[in-house]
């Protein structure tokens, strides 16, 4: 889902502070950062996702450009964030959030049906984020933020070459992985 | 299968969920479908962090500037550079005359104590000229006295001065002797330089006192310069050629 003919729209009303356009675009975007932000940085997601869109406020409104630009310069925050935090935590590998929070992540009155979908999300994030780094990275935005492999290029600042081949081997890897251990998702390579 | 190899259009494929878990290569259905589950949705945060959030927003994009740094900065970018360049032309214009001793008395002694701050050594109106401007020294043939009554003794009026004071005095001569003592004086080199030092007489019309004006620059017949002068910019009157070049025989 997109805010697609609306964007232009949204944006100017941020752009100038406007609570519902941020509202908007927050609501919009969250979840893809969120994703990313929860299969790299563990248990500080939900702050660092924050950040993420505290951070894009400042820019906001000197930011041109359309709704696909607009996500490719949010994830390129949300990279930048994770970085930062590596540097923090030094070469800590970083821990997915355990499974069984999700449950606490769980909106109340969602289905059971929801919940068991966002608990197969959760499980498929936490089985990428087992990948080596610039592998999960590559293959999170991708997947979770829907970038190309330009854009996927820009942000992590390599050639689209380089994301290609780190893709390709991430696939490799995933494949022989559920082989190895069919009933496990979280299990490591 | 073991999933030994993909083709690459296949793992773009994968990649941009193209490719149903059905359908997939042998070996790749779970990837497939893991990819798939990954863009499920993920739990929404809950209402009191999107207010947290939302307001922390429009808190840093109300204090954010409105005008956009990339246009604004070229115009004080712009401002500065044309006050700094103002400034640069008036330096180096009253820094030229002022290393040409042409500048009034007041000014060039206010130029000369101003450059002296950062090392430059110009010429003043008073003793001190001409024993650090020229080494040959002692070019206006003023002395100190007409100096020091005048104010102006490296002006090209010196000589009128010394004629107009003498015809104004009359403590010393009195009629018709009075006119002749002026024109005496008129006729002394009393107020004259040794040499001139005008830049057009030098250049363009020769000087008997030059010998090398109309020849190539020597370095071996220059004076020395004064110190810090070397780095002024060279201006009408200040080559090393033709500005203070000795003329004592």
């Amino acid at each position: 889902m997109a805010l697609g003919e609306r964007f232009d729209e949204i944006l100017a009303a941020a752009q100038k502070g406007a609570p519902w356009a941020l509202e908007a675009i927050y609501r919009e975007f969250q979840p893809g950062v969120l994703a990313f932000m929860r299969a790299r940085a563990g248990g500080e997601a939900e702050d660092l996702a924050a950040d993420v869109f505290v951070a894009a406020a400042e820019g906001l409104p000197r930011f041109e450009g359309g709704e696909a630009g607009f996500r490719s310069w949010l994830y390129t925050i949300a990279y930048r964030k994770v970085g930062q935090l590596r540097r923090r935590q030094g070469r800590r590998k970083t821990e997915p959030a355990p499974i069984g929070d999700v449950v606490e992540h769980v909106a109340p009155g969602d289905a059971e049906a929801d919940a068991m979908t966002a608990l197969a999300t959760e499980a498929a994030l936490a089985r990428i984020a087992a990948l080596p780094p610039a592998q999960a990275e590559v293959v999170l935005l991708r997947v979770v933020a829907d970038l190309s492999v330009d854009e996927v290029a820009a942000i992590v600042g390599k050639r689209p070459a380089a994301v290609r081949a780190l893709q390709h081997r991430a696939l490799l890897r995933l494949a022989r992985t559920r082989i190895e251990n069919p009933e496990d998702p979280g299990s490591e390579p | 299968m073991h999933p030994s190899s993909l083709r690459p259009e296949t793992a773009e494929r994968l990649i941009r969920g193209r490719i149903a878990p059905e359908d997939a290569p042998a070996g790749f259905e779970q990837v497939a479908a893991l990819l798939h589950a990954a863009r499920g949705p993920i739990a929404p945060p809950d209402p009191a962090r999107i207010s947290a959030t939302v307001a922390a927003m429009a808190e840093v994009v109300a204090t954010a500037p409105v005008v956009p740094s990339r246009g604004a900065s070229p115009r004080r970018s712009l401002r500065t550079k044309l006050a700094a360049g103002s400034a640069a032309g008036v330096l180096s214009l009253f820094g030229g005359l002022a290393a040409a001793g042409a500048l009034p008395s007041a000014a060039q002694n206010g130029v000369a104590d101003a450059a002296s701050h950062v090392g430059l050594d110009l010429p003043r109106h008073g003793g001190r000229h001409g024993t650090n401007h020229h080494t040959g020294g002692g070019d206006t043939g003023a002395t100190s006295e007409e100096q020091k009554s005048t104010g102006t003794a490296t002006h090209p009026d010196n000589h009128g001065a010394c004629v107009s004071e003498a015809a104004h005095s009359s403590t010393t001569t009195s009629g018709g002797n009075h006119g002749q003592a002026v024109s005496d004086v008129a006729r002394s080199d009393c107020g004259k330089p040794e040499q001139a030092t005008t830049p057009t007489t030098v250049r363009g019309q020769g000087h008997p006192g030059h010998q090398n004006q109309d020849q190539p620059p020597d370095t071996s017949h220059k004076p020395s310069s004064p110190p810090g002068l070397s780095k002024q910019p060279a201006s009408p009157g200040q080559s090393g050629s033709d500005h203070g070049s000795p003329s004592h025989p």
